[in-house]
Formats: C-alpha cells, sequence, structure tokens
C-alpha cells in the first residue's frame, strides 16, 4: 500500500467513515509501516485535544441567519431512519455482498429446484396414477376406474 | 314294456342332452355377452350417474361419477364425489383420450380407448381372462325397468376375484359389477344410481369444462409397451424380473416413464393388474406407512382402495409393486425378484 493513499484515508479512518475493507487496509499498513504508524498517532492526539478544548459560542442570531439561508424542506417528504441492517449492508465491501448474494441463491436452488431436478424422495401418487392408467387399459372390465384419492374420504 | 322303457330311456337321453348343449350355450352366451360389453360403451348414447363403493379392511371408499357414452366412439367421465377430486374429467372421442384434474390444473393426453392400439391390447386381455375365468350366464333379471343379463366370472385359481356384472341386454353395457375377494368378502360394488338410455348430447359441450390449451402445445403422451427382451435394452440400468408369478398372470409389456427413469413392468390375469416400478436407488420418504420385514427385506406397506402397494430398496435400486393380491402371493413375488 501507498503511504500518500493512507494519507489521504487516515483522517477519515479516525472519523470511523472508512468502509469495511478500507479499514482493514489501513490497520493492516499500521503495522508494517513505522513512519504512517506516527503520522497516525499525531493526528489521533490533535483530534484528542480539539476535542478538549472548548468553542466559543456564536454571536447572538447566529442560528437564526443560518436557518434562513438553509433551502427548506418539502413537508410531505418523510426522513428515513436507518436500521442496522441497512447500515451493516452498506458497509459490506462488495466480496462480501456477492458472498451473501451466492449463498441465498444456493438455498433458494435446494429448497425450490433440486428436489425436481434429481427426484431425490419418491412419489407413490404418480405410481398409483400409473397403475390406474395400466388396470384401464390392460383389465377387461375397468371403466370408468376409481380415480386417485388423494385423502381417503370413510362412510 | 320293453318299447316303453326304451322310449323312456330315449327320452330321458334327449332332455338330459337338451339340458347338456343349453348348459353349454349359456356358456357361449356368457362369453359372447362379456365380449360385445368390452366396446359396448362406444356405441350407446347413455347418460348415468354410477356410484363406486371399494372396500378395504379398514375403511370405505365412495365415489360418483357422471358417465356419458354417445355413438361412435366418445365417452364423457366427470368424478362429482368425494370432494378432492371433484371435477376431474376424462374425455374420450375415439382419437385421442383428455384427462383433466382440475386441483393441479393437469392435463394429459393419450391415445383413445377406441384406438387400434389399445383396442388390441384388450383383444388380448380378454383372451388371457377367457383362460382364466369361466364365464357363465347366471339369469336374466330387470334392473331399473330395464332387462339386464346378469353374468358371472368364477376364477380358476383360488387367488383371484370373482366378479359378478349386470349388463344391459339391448346395449351390452354393464350396469352393475360386483367384485368378491378370494376368501368371498366383497371388495367394491359399481352401480348406476341414475340410468338414462337415448339421450344425445352436442359433443362442444363437453369440451367447455376444459381449460384451452394453445394449439402449438404438445402435451401428447403416447403409450409404448415393449417385450422382456425389449425393455431390458432399452432401460439405462440393469432390470430385475420375478421369477415367480401368480397362476394365471402372464407378463403384458413393458414401458419407461417418468423421463426414462423408470421401468414399469406390466402382468395381468385380463380382470387385475400388478406392476412392478422400478428405477436406480431413491430414497422412500413415506408418511402412515407400515414397515414389514421379510428376512433381510424391509418392505413399506400400504392399503390403497386401489389395491397394495408395496416399496423397498435392493441392488441399489428401488422397486414399487402395486396390484390386488392375497399377501402371501406378493411375498412370493417380492421374494422371488432377481
Amino acid at each position: 500500500m501507498r503511504c500518500d493513499w493512507f494519507k489521504k484515508n487516515l483522517s477519515a479512518y479516525i472519523d470511523g467513515e472508512v468502509n469495511f475493507l478500507t479499514r482493514w487496509r489501513i490497520k493492516r499498513h499500521l503495522k508494517s509501516c513505522t513512519d504512517c504508524y506516527k503520522d497516525y498517532i499525531r493526528l489521533k492526539n490533535l483530534r484528542k485535544i480539539s476535542k478538549i478544548i472548548l468553542l466559543k459560542n456564536p454571536e447572538p442570531g447566529f442560528y437564526e441567519r443560518l436557518q434562513a439561508k438553509l433551502p427548506r424542506l418539502n413537508p410531505n417528504i418523510t426522513l428515513k431512519k436507518t436500521g442496522s441492517l441497512a447500515k451493516f449492508w452498506m458497509l459490506l465491501p462488495l466480496p462480501g455482498k456477492l458472498a451473501i448474494g451466492g449463498v441465498a441463491i444456493l438455498i433458494l436452488f435446494l429448497l425450490i429446484i433440486y428436489p425436481h431436478l434429481s427426484g431425490s424422495s419418491l412419489n407413490i401418487n404418480k405410481f398409483e396414477e400409473e397403475y390406474l392408467r395400466s388396470k384401464e387399459i390392460f383389465s377387461v372390465v375397468e371403466e370408468p376406474a376409481p380415480p386417485l384419492l388423494p385423502v381417503s374420504e370413510e362412510r | 314294456m320293453r318299447l316303453s322303457k326304451l322310449g323312456v330311456g330315449l327320452l330321458s337321453s334327449l332332455v338330459q342332452g337338451l339340458l347338456i348343449t343349453n348348459l353349454y350355450c349359456l356358456a357361449d352366451q356368457g362369453e359372447e355377452i362379456l365380449r360385445s360389453a368390452v366396446n359396448a360403451p362406444f356405441h350407446t348414447d347413455f347418460e348415468g350417474i354410477m356410484e363406486s363403493v371399494f372396500y378395504t379392511p379398514t375403511k370405505t371408499y365412495t365415489f360418483k361419477t357422471k358417465v356419458i357414452y354417445q355413438k361412435s366412439n366418445f365417452i364423457y367421465i366427470e368424478y362429482l364425489e368425494p370432494a378432492r377430486i371433484k371435477g376431474k374429467i376424462i374425455i374420450d372421442n375415439g382419437k385421442e383420450r383428455i384427462e383433466y384434474t382440475p386441483v393441479n390444473n393437469k392435463m394429459d393426453k393419450l391415445p383413445s380407448f377406441a384406438s387400434p392400439k389399445i383396442e388390441k391390447i384388450k383383444q388380448k386381455a380378454l383372451g388371457v381372462m377367457l383362460n382364466n375365468f369361466e364365464i357363465s350366464r347366471l339369469s336374466r333379471e330387470v334392473m331399473r325397468g330395464r332387462e339386464v343379463y346378469v353374468i358371472s366370472l368364477n376364477p380358476r385359481y383360488s387367488i383371484e376375484p370373482l366378479l359378478k356384472l349386470w349388463i344391459d341386454r339391448k346395449t351390452y353395457l354393464p350396469l352393475k359389477k360386483e367384485k368378491y375377494k378370494p376368501d368371498g368378502r366383497l371388495s367394491s360394488l359399481l352401480c348406476y344410481v341414475e340410468a338414462k338410455f337415448g339421450e344425445h348430447f352436442p359433443r362442444e359441450i363437453f369440451y367447455s369444462k376444459l381449460p384451452k390449451i394453445a394449439a402449438n402445445e404438445k402435451i401428447e403422451q403416447d403409450l409404448f409397451y415393449y417385450s422382456g427382451e425389449e425393455i431390458k435394452k432399452r432401460a439405462n440400468f440393469p432390470l430385475s424380473f420375478p421369477a415367480y408369478l401368480p397362476p394365471g398372470y402372464i407378463f403384458q409389456g413393458g414401458e419407461i416413464i417418468e423421463r426414462e427413469r423408470t421401468v414399469k413392468l406390466i402382468y395381468t390375469d385380463g380382470l387385475e393388474v400388478i406392476i412392478l416400478f422400478q428405477r436406480p436407488y431413491t430414497d422412500i420418504l413415506m408418511r402412515k406407512n407400515q414397515w414389514i420385514k421379510w428376512g433381510n427385506l424391509r418392505v413399506r406397506f400400504k392399503e390403497s382402495p386401489h389395491g397394495k402397494v408395496f416399496t423397498w430398496n435392493k441392488d441399489k435400486k428401488t422397486f414399487v409393486l402395486i396390484g390386488e393380491l392375497p399377501l402371501e402371493e406378493f411375498v412370493k413375488i417380492i421374494q422371488s425378484i432377481k
């Protein structure tokens, strides 16, 4: 990994704004590159200090003026709160997304398509149907034959 | 005195001769009536409601069917009861036989039962049946205002059932059937509870209940029956055949079904049919059935209104045997399969 790429993403990394894969790459780079590690510690300490410093209150009427400058929101639009699952999906790298998609397709195949392809279990009804058909054809007095009854009707 | 004795003797011999001849004639008549009855549905105008009752050791199954026969070569069958099969329709128009099941919206097309191919099979089955059953005409009766012949099919072998038929004298249409098990118990009863003769309908009305099929849709399913040697060559796995067959039964033919995965071997005595299915090993997953253990073999057994169903795995293959026979006969067949 190049150090300039690392430096470009370092700030976002400290703020927790990078995705799963970038985070993992940066961590790996930190273990191997001493200069970058020093930069990382420096920037981290700077962030710590900046948090401690108390911000001076803005001038009176600052928020009102800011509000007036902001574009007005359409009242019909409702803002959706992003769930943890959606966040997880967004943060997931592409290979992870592909892996999950692949597993889902495999499960669907096993549940829906495979039983029809393999004939893994025996459908006795099919054989009974065949038996009745042959009985109609090969027996002299079997017209009309009783049909296959899915569930018995008891008298 | 001597002359009168001689006259009496001659007379009694004549009477005896006449009686014997009459008996033979009646037997012949029985056979003729049965031959006519086989094809009668395709040459009669008839509308009726048939009630069929099937008795098994644990349950009694009842079916109600609307049956319409039309001259020439047209059959319409609609199942009315029980609710689970209500609406199933069979139309045989002399060219093809359409079977429609509304529950799963399934439609099958087969060759007509009046086609030369099936006609030939029926004639062969009739020949087999005449070898295995003695047909006798019992009497003439009146049933729902119509004269009927009562025919009895008496089995030559103790394992076969006894059948009694009530056949309409004018049209030769069977109006009632009673089938008895070898032990004398009634196994099934089929009887028309409503019957109208001479009713004629335009055929189009019968097709209105079927869903429309696209003209180019191919659902034709032809029937091919092979001899024992032929089926061995055509099957894509080694076949097994039973060394034992119940008396009177012969091998009628083999069929390959389920996209060439299953082989169906058909045996008949003319009246009953035994089918042995076999296919490469498949898991047997059946509920509400019972296992029977015969030596090393574990066989699953099910009794349905149509007969006994046996399923087992052996030699990397799965077998299904279906038929109506005493249990001991099935044991002999299954144990003889090699």
